[in-house]
């Protein structure tokens, strides 16, 4: 599962990956047209709308890539690098960026494409673009706290709107070709030519038509992770967690002293009551971070069965439910009486009623010596490297 | 040579090959392209050969060194140099290599080199803000649906249109 860096590949290769892909950006680029500074500059005086193009058909194809490998679970969308929004400072970069790209027809990308064929232009804007990093970042104390007002974090417009990603996804595919249609108008007018309308091209119209289909099927497929979320939050969940077996106490406490590995306890409290006293063995994952990816090899391991219990009953049922969903251990099993009972049964055994009573009576001591040699062999939640972003 | 240069590719083709390329890097590297970021890394790295005194001085240095991990500079800066490689090799393979000036009908090549020096500055000192360029911030937030990319990239586009008109002399 994707992304592969930073952890799975090594730096060598990943340098080289570097170089490959460079290649393949800088290569489309001139393709496409985006070393003449002359035809990127016409999409701000409507002679020619290449930029336009190849910008949204580009962004609308990764779009589209990134949420279908998602969705098969090829990737996770959790470890990607998302830039965060710093509202101020991006709207001022940007602004001053649309002027510098009107001045100089370019962009850094273009400029050192255009460089590589031999377009002094291109040389002198890169000459131009260290100049300005140079002047920045030596001025840079004074933006110091600008640069950081207005934090966002990383946010998606998806969840900026609450808004499912697929119809977003289609919304842009939509903008993108209506923009295409108009442009391909202007485009024919400002240079005085018949008019050659844009779903009149058989290529871009299909490709129209599948980045539209696609992103409609984005809609309804939802990935795993939001699936198995969803199926928590709704009603009708309780249904699923009627087929997950219930272990009473007495079997618990049994097993415990057994020694039984095979059975994994999973307290899904928040880390604080965790903290506060927990059966005897327990790891915690808190319900509100099952989802995340570490704990996916955690709960994963085979020939075991997980025992899931929470503050409450629907707490521990709806643990279950969710890591079954989430494809885990085919092994989940719940224990619904929470914490309580079990402390009782450890500080105070006399307040039970028979068996039960009985037996903590018994076996209390031996279950805190197997509790105290768990704690001191704890070790530390799995923790998974986030990407570090970009420019 | 004599052969003409060979015509640019379809652009929605393009648009397709270079979102295939993006999709690629983020499903392997879980980040976008980038362009200025290697740029900033030149820029660092200079700094600190001509002048390392100052370059120990100046507070940006420190703060970027621990921002930018060094093989994440390294990175950006092999991608850019795929670049240069891949634009060339296009440039070679269509018949487009050569030392030129590419400038609007009605300008001067000499006014056309002053701009496109003041725009590349502008462009420098934008991308900082804003924290990534068309392609680091706009295109590859656009890919993981960033609001960040989003309205960097209308703030790009929209200045671009606001100034577009005083500076037409430039390109029309």
């Amino acid at each position: 599962m994707g992304p592969y860096l930073p952890e799975l590949i090594s730096p060598e290769l990943n340098l080289v990956i570097a170089l490959f892909l460079g290649m393949g950006f800088g290569f489309v680029l001139e393709q496409a047209g985006f070393s003449d500074s002359r035809k990127l500059a016409g999409l701000f005086y409507g002679y020619d709308f290449v930029v336009l193009r190849v910008f949204f058909t580009a962004g609308v194809t990764a779009m589209v890539g990134v949420s279908l490998l998602a969705t098969f679970g090829l990737i996770n969308l959790d470890l990607i690098f998302v830039n965060p929004l710093f509202l101020r400072s991006a709207l001022v970069g940007g602004a001053i960026m649309g002027v510098g790209f009107i001045l100089g027809g370019f962009c850094p990308g273009t400029s050192v494409c255009s460089a590589a064929i031999g377009r002094i232009d291109g040389m002198v804007f890169i000459l131009g673009a260290l100049i300005g990093i140079f002047g920045y970042l030596e001025a840079y104390p004074l933006f110091a706290d600008f640069l950081v007002a207005d934090n966002y974090g990383p946010l998606t417009v998806p969840q900026a709107f609450g808004m499912n990603r697929g119809l977003f996804i289609l919304l842009v595919a939509v903008v993108a070709i209506v923009a295409f249609a108009a442009t391909t108008i202007v485009e024919d007018r400002v240079n005085k030519r018949p008019i050659r309308h844009f779903w009149t091209q058989p290529r871009p119209a299909a490709y129209a038509a599948v980045a539209v289909v696609l992103a409609a099927a984005l809609i309804v497929m939802t990935d795993k992770k939001s699936q198995a979320l969803a199926t928590i939050a709704h009603d009708g969940w309780e249904v699923k967690a009627q087929q997950i077996e219930t272990i009473p106490l007495e079997e618990v406490a049994m097993r415990l002293l057994e020694q039984d590995i095979s059975l994994k306890i999973i307290d899904v409290r928040d880390k604080a009551a965790y903290e506060n006293g927990h059966i005897a063995t327990a790891m915690n994952i808190p319900l509100a971070s099952l989802a995340d990816a570490r704990w996916r090899t955690v709960l994963r391991e085979p020939g075991k069965e997980y025992l899931f219990y929470g503050a409450t009953e629907e707490e521990a049922r709806k643990a279950a439910v969710l890591s079954r969903e989430l494809g885990d251990s085919k092994r989940q099993a719940v224990y619904t009486e929470g914490y309580a009972l079990y402390h009782t049964g450890m500080e105070t055994p006399d307040q039970l009623d028979g068996m039960l009573g009985t037996f903590f009576l018994r076996n209390g001591g031996k279950l805190d010596e197997i509790a105290k040699r768990a704690d001191a062999t704890d070790v530390a939640p799995p923790t998974i490297k986030k990407v570090q972003g970009g420019c | 040579m004599n052969d003409k240069p060979r015509p640019y590719m379809n652009p929605y083709f393009a648009g397709v090959l270079l979102g295939l390329v993006l999709t690629a890097t983020i499903f392997v590297t879980g980040r976008g392209l980038g362009a200025s970021g290697a740029l900033k890394s030149i820029v660092v790295a200079i700094t600190e050969t001509i002048a390392p005194a100052h370059a120990d001085k100046a507070s940006f240095f420190a703060e970027y060194s621990q921002s930018h991990p060094a093989p994440l500079k390294a990175w950006l800066v092999f991608l850019l140099g795929g670049v240069v490689a891949g634009g060339f090799i296009s440039g070679l393979i269509s018949n487009r290599l050569g030392f030129i000036t590419n400038k609007g009908p009605n300008t001067t090549t000499r006014k056309r080199l002053v701009f496109a020096l003041i725009g590349g500055a502008l462009f420098g000192i934008g991308a900082q803000f804003a924290r990534g360029c068309t392609s680091g911030a706009a295109l590859s937030g656009m890919a993981v649906l960033s609001a960040g990319g989003f309205i960097t990239m209308m703030a790009i586009f929209g200045s671009g249109y606001a100034v577009a008109f005083f500076f037409r002399k430039l390109w029309i």
